[in-house]
């Protein structure tokens, strides 16, 4: 027979708080109204048990009034209180419903918020997005490559290689060189034009080197014949023989302690070519005493 | 005669006696119980006076937070072009 509506439901909802708020105002009302009926109640005892005669009728009959007043009285106390404490919780359970409300709407407008910030960040970064790229695609081609070639150079500094053949030109490159091929076409230059580093090329060293010692020997060989440490002697302090002395990698007689492994050749003063002192051979030093021997009758024969 | 009298009237004063601490009794009785009532009264104020504090520290929470959702949706509505 009852039709459940939301609207119906609304309205019985307050109705109900109206009703209840309504039995507690009345019951308040009938507690406050006890007061005046006891005061009429109390005088009229009073009064007729001092004008009337049979005063223990009187009496009990007043016992049994304050009795009932008294339960009567608790009565509605108790009704007052009840009807509080059921108001009083029915306000709290609106209180925590109206809480429950205000939080999601403050998550509510938290997740808006949050939203509009972090659009805002969005179009912010939208605007100053820089990107990152590495330098081989930013810069020009040209430009690019001879950074490659030189990076790959200095990998193949960092390799104990002495050869460092030229690389080839990549497909694309100009004519014009690049650092790299450059680089690498000097030290083939170099390599090519000076003794090696092998021991076993040392007899090619030999016959070039002995050539030039055996040049400036002669010159001195007028003098007086000297031996072979004499010789050096004089060949260090001699600037022009100094190089040669170098180039024979024969440590330096006046600083024996340095072993000289650089050669500036006279030829081509501006390049600085390594190589490691050449193995004594036989016929080289063989070839030095016979000069000696040779020189001692010429001696001999100018005297 | 008088020796009736005598006996008559101790046992007028003993029932009066009697009566008296019957009485007596009842509006003690009556006393105690209306003592009673007036402690559960004082109780009953106390109880419901916190309840009714924490109510309105509660509810005065609530306005706050109202408060401050009503300026910050107020704000929103103002610039209405920060969601479009």
């Amino acid at each position: 027979m009852q039709q459940w509506r939301p609207e119906n439901a609304a309205m019985t909802f307050d109705e109900v708080s109206m009703e209840r708020s309504k039995s507690f105002v009345k019951a308040l009302q009938e507690l406050k109204n006890l007061r005046p009926q006891l005061y009429s109640a109390a005088e009229y005892c009073e009064k007729s048990y001092l004008h009337n005669e049979q005063k223990q009728m009187v009496l009990d009959n007043l016992k049994d009034y304050a009795v009932q007043a008294i339960v009567n009285a608790v009565d509605h106390l108790g009704t007052v209180a009840y009807k509080l404490t059921d108001l009083f919780e029915q306000q709290t359970l609106d209180v925590s419903t109206a809480e429950l409300k205000i939080s999601c709407l403050n998550q509510q407008i938290l997740t808006c918020q949050t939203y509009t910030d972090k659009e805002g960040l969005r179009q912010q970064r939208m605007f100053t997005n820089t990107a990152r790229h590495h330098k081989h695609y930013i810069l020009p081609d040209s430009v690019s490559r001879r950074m490659q070639s030189c990076s790959q150079l200095q990998i193949d500094a960092n390799l104990i290689h002495v050869q460092a053949k030229p690389r080839p030109d990549p497909p694309g490159s100009p004519a014009s060189k690049t650092l790299s091929w450059l680089l690498a076409s000097e030290t083939n230059s170099a390599s090519d034009g000076a003794p090696r580093e092998v021991s076993g090329t040392g007899d090619a060293k030999a016959p070039k080197i002995t050539s030039e010692v055996f040049h400036l020997l002669n010159a001195e060989d007028a003098a007086a014949p000297m031996p072979l440490s004499t010789h050096l002697r004089s060949a260090s302090s001699n600037p022009t023989s100094y190089t040669a002395l170098h180039s024979f990698g024969i440590r330096d007689p006046v600083e024996p302690s340095k072993p000289l492994i650089t050669f500036r050749s006279f030829d081509n003063p501006g390049r600085l070519q390594i190589y490691r002192p050449p193995v004594r051979s036989k016929s080289l030093l063989s070839a030095f005493f016979a000069k000696n021997k040779s020189l001692k009758p010429r001696k001999a024969s100018v005297l | 005669m008088s020796r009736a009298g005598g006996i008559t009237n101790a046992v007028n004063v003993g029932i009066a006696v009697q009566a008296d601490w019957e009485n007596r009794e009842f509006i003690s009785n009556i006393s105690l119980n209306v003592r009673r009532l007036f402690e559960f009264l004082l109780q009953f104020e106390a109880t419901t006076k916190s309840k009714l504090a924490a109510l309105n520290e509660k509810l005065d929470i609530l306005e706050h937070r109202l408060e401050v959702l009503e300026v910050q949706v107020s704000t929103a509505t103002a610039n209405p072009s920060v969601f479009t």
